[in-house]
């Protein structure tokens, strides 16, 4: 038995301290999956406090069928669109977004700098919407296969595969259309 | 996903098709997810095809890029908002457990509340249904829980007649016939009980009952029953009512008696029949060693007493 199917069997059995050390060590990696997808560390944050209660509700039932970090990253994903879910009507709402000013409200400055020097996740957060943007996420982040992301997000394969075709298209158009006014200047 | 690949068509002959189905699989490809097979495959048709051989070179591209910039990417909390979020975690799972515990005491709470309303209710409506709520002083002084009988069935009948045991002649006492009514119209037979002679089985104190009731002897039916006192004066009374009016229409079939299968043989009972109705019942219980009896009726369908 690995430390972590160790630890995930203490937990079940309601083992407070196991519970504090599978967090920490899973923190990482469920803050970097929800950052990646909601792009705000604030509501970053509140993920991975949700991920983690839902862990606590959840891990009795947790049988091992399909690994741990497979089912934590389903448990994180989901809460993260519950979270994008209520942005969207957060958005639809506010006079900011029919101003067209919400991304700018919604992402600190911070996490703006970072986007700016990670000019391709940038590209693929300001360019695709959710519905492309999490296969990507899954499939190159959390190197997921098309068949797991499927299940994660409870689409068919073929709608995995297409919706990355898509993605990979409309990233690709993107790229030529801001390389080239710098290939006009040069 | 297996199923899905099983699904290619690469013996098609259109190109159209093949090249569809390249970029489709493509993801799967560039992660080397597919069968040792389709990625020969897919191999073979990309040495034919410059299209898709520059789709998948762009691809590749692409997916180094995105490869490497996700696994750049590695955020972490900072301390502090570690400590926030395990704060607020640890702080809900409390709130949480709380709520559990408290559901658990609510649910047993409830539990117990539903066993004391059955018990109260059951004290004050059913002592004659649930007789073990009843306790009585026995002979030694001390306070016997009556156990609960189990409805009457037949099993053997008792048909020998014994002799008199020679203990349990004393002098009867005056039956003041005025006194026969309870609550309900109903003797409450459980707060009278009568001691058999000592060493008597209940079979004994069966056959002995039944041969005395055929007989008519009501000397020794006042002094099986009242020998007691004044206590168990109306239990006699009803008894001898009973053979009294109804002793000459009565014979041994009409007594069953039964000893219930409950651990230690500690109840047995004998009812009397007449005329497919029962008349009335004599529980039997024994009291440290020892067999007690007491009389009940059902007078709505004792036609006996409605004569």
């Amino acid at each position: 038995m690995s430390h972590l199917d160790n630890l995930v069997h203490r937990c079940q059995q309601g083992e407070l301290a196991a519970f504090s050390d599978l967090f920490q060590m899973q923190e990482t990696a469920v803050y970097r999956l929800a950052l990646t997808i909601l792009q705000n560390e604030q509501d970053a944050e509140d993920a991975v406090q949700d991920v983690f209660l839902r862990i606590f509700e959840q891990i009795k039932g947790y049988q091992g069928q399909s690994s741990f970090k497979t089912w934590l990253t389903a448990i994180t994903v989901n809460s993260c669109r519950d979270k994008l879910r209520r942005r969207k009507v957060r958005r639809a709402l506010s006079l900011d977004w029919l101003r067209g000013h919400a991304s700018q409200h919604n992402v600190p400055a911070e996490a703006d700098q970072r986007q700016q020097s990670q000019q391709l996740w940038h590209l693929i957060n300001t360019t695709l919407d959710d519905k492309h943007r999490l296969p990507l996420i899954l499939h190159y982040h959390e190197r997921l296969s098309c068949a797991e992301v499927a299940d994660m997000l409870g689409i068919r394969i073929s709608t995995v595969y297409s919706r990355l075709n898509t993605a990979r298209q409309r990233l690709r158009e993107q790229l030529q259309t801001e390389a080239e006014p710098s290939l006009k200047r040069s | 996903m297996a199923e899905h690949k099983s699904k290619v068509t690469f013996e098609s002959n259109n190109d159209g098709a093949l090249c569809q189905f390249v970029q489709q699989q493509l993801p799967d490809y560039l992660h080397n997810d597919l069968t040792a097979v389709e990625h020969r495959q897919i191999q073979a048709h990309l040495a034919q095809c410059d299209n898709c051989a520059l789709q998948v070179q762009e691809a590749r591209l692409l997916d180094a890029d995105l490869q490497a910039e996700a696994d750049r990417y590695q955020p972490r909390l900072s301390r502090d908002a570690s400590l926030r979020v395990q704060h607020k975690v640890y702080r809900r799972m409390q709130r949480s457990l709380v709520w559990q515990r408290t559901g658990q005491v609510l649910r047993l709470g409830t539990a117990v509340a539903a066993l004391i309303l059955l018990l109260g209710g059951s004290f004050l409506f059913g002592r004659f249904w649930f007789p073990f709520l009843t306790t009585e002083t026995n002979t030694a002084g001390e306070t016997n829980t009556l156990p609960d009988l189990p409805p009457p069935g037949p099993t053997a009948v008792p048909t020998a007649a014994p002799s008199l045991p020679e203990e349990t002649v004393v002098e009867p006492p005056a039956i003041p016939l005025e006194e026969e009514t309870s609550r309900n119209g109903r003797i409450n037979a459980w707060d009278h009980w009568v001691p058999a002679a000592p060493g008597q089985t209940p079979e004994d104190l069966a056959n002995t009952i039944v041969s005395t009731a055929l007989a008519g002897n009501q000397d020794y039916l006042n002094e099986l029953f009242v020998g007691m006192g004044a206590a168990q004066q109306p239990t006699a009374k009803m008894w001898l009512l009973v053979t009294g009016r109804c002793q000459h229409n009565l014979s041994s079939d009409d007594f069953i008696f039964t000893r219930y299968p409950i651990p230690l043989l500690t109840v047995a009972s004998v009812s009397i029949w007449y005329d497919n109705h029962l008349v009335g019942e004599i529980k039997m219980r024994q009291i440290q060693g020892e067999w007690f009896a007491t009389f009940t009726r059902t007078p709505a369908i004792n036609p006996c007493l409605t004569q």
